[in-house]
């Protein structure tokens, strides 16, 4: 979702990869939601994505500015990097120490976010922009770090099955 | 036929030894093996 959320900040050259994360997370969602029996009513949105056209869906997406970022945890992957008898290969524990790596970057992009969010409340006259322009440069990296994790999830992914 | 005698017993316990250890093996390996692909499947829906 962090893709969507931060479309924004991708450039123009990334639309058609940005417009696919957002199909994917809806139809990804949707699922979950619908597997797990939590809003099993919900209509089918894919379709309706599927004609939007990549430009229109970027668009759209980007008019969202969200403002502080969401650390992601790995319960699982942490205790399984903790544990000794995994059964997991050298090449999947460093891919899953990847993730954990990203992951934890990525907290601390939303940590700064959160930081240089409440110090726009309170610093005043010739700092104040600055303090927004640091929060924006955050915000960016936070979406782009995002995409990194993903990369790094999906590669840890391939390596698992 | 003495050495017969003597050695019966040795050898019935050697292979009661092996037979119950390679048992105990097979079990915790059934059992490891099943956690991991367990482990596997909660690292996929994780990720």
């Amino acid at each position: 979702m962090n893709i969507g959320k931060y479309a924004r900040y991708f450039q123009s050259t990334k639309t058609p990869f940005v417009a696919n994360e957002i199909r994917w997370f809806l139809k990804h969602g949707r699922d979950q939601l619908a597997s797990a029996g939590v809003f099993s009513d919900l209509p089918e949105i894919s379709d309706t994505f599927e004609k939007v056209g990549d430009q229109q869906l970027v668009a759209l997406y980007s008019q969202i500015h969200e403002t502080l970022g969401v650390k992601l945890i790995f319960p699982t992957v942490e205790s399984v990097l903790a544990g000794s008898m995994s059964g997991l290969s050298a090449q999947q524990i460093a891919a899953l120490g990847m993730v954990q790596w990203h992951a934890h970057l990525l907290s601390q992009d939303a940590d700064m976010m959160t930081e240089f969010l409440r110090m726009t409340f309170t610093v005043m006259d010739d700092n104040h922009p600055r303090i927004v322009e640091n929060h924006e440069m955050r915000c960016a990296a936070y979406a782009l770090r995002s995409e990194v994790l993903l990369r790094v999830i999906r590669r840890a992914l391939e390596l698992l099955r | 036929m003495d050495w017969f005698f003597y050695l019966t017993p040795v050898i019935t316990a050697l292979v009661g030894f092996v037979s119950g250890w390679g048992l105990f093996e097979l079990t915790e390996w059934r059992k490891r093996t099943h956690h991991q692909q367990e482990v596997r499947s909660a690292l996929m829906a994780e990720l």
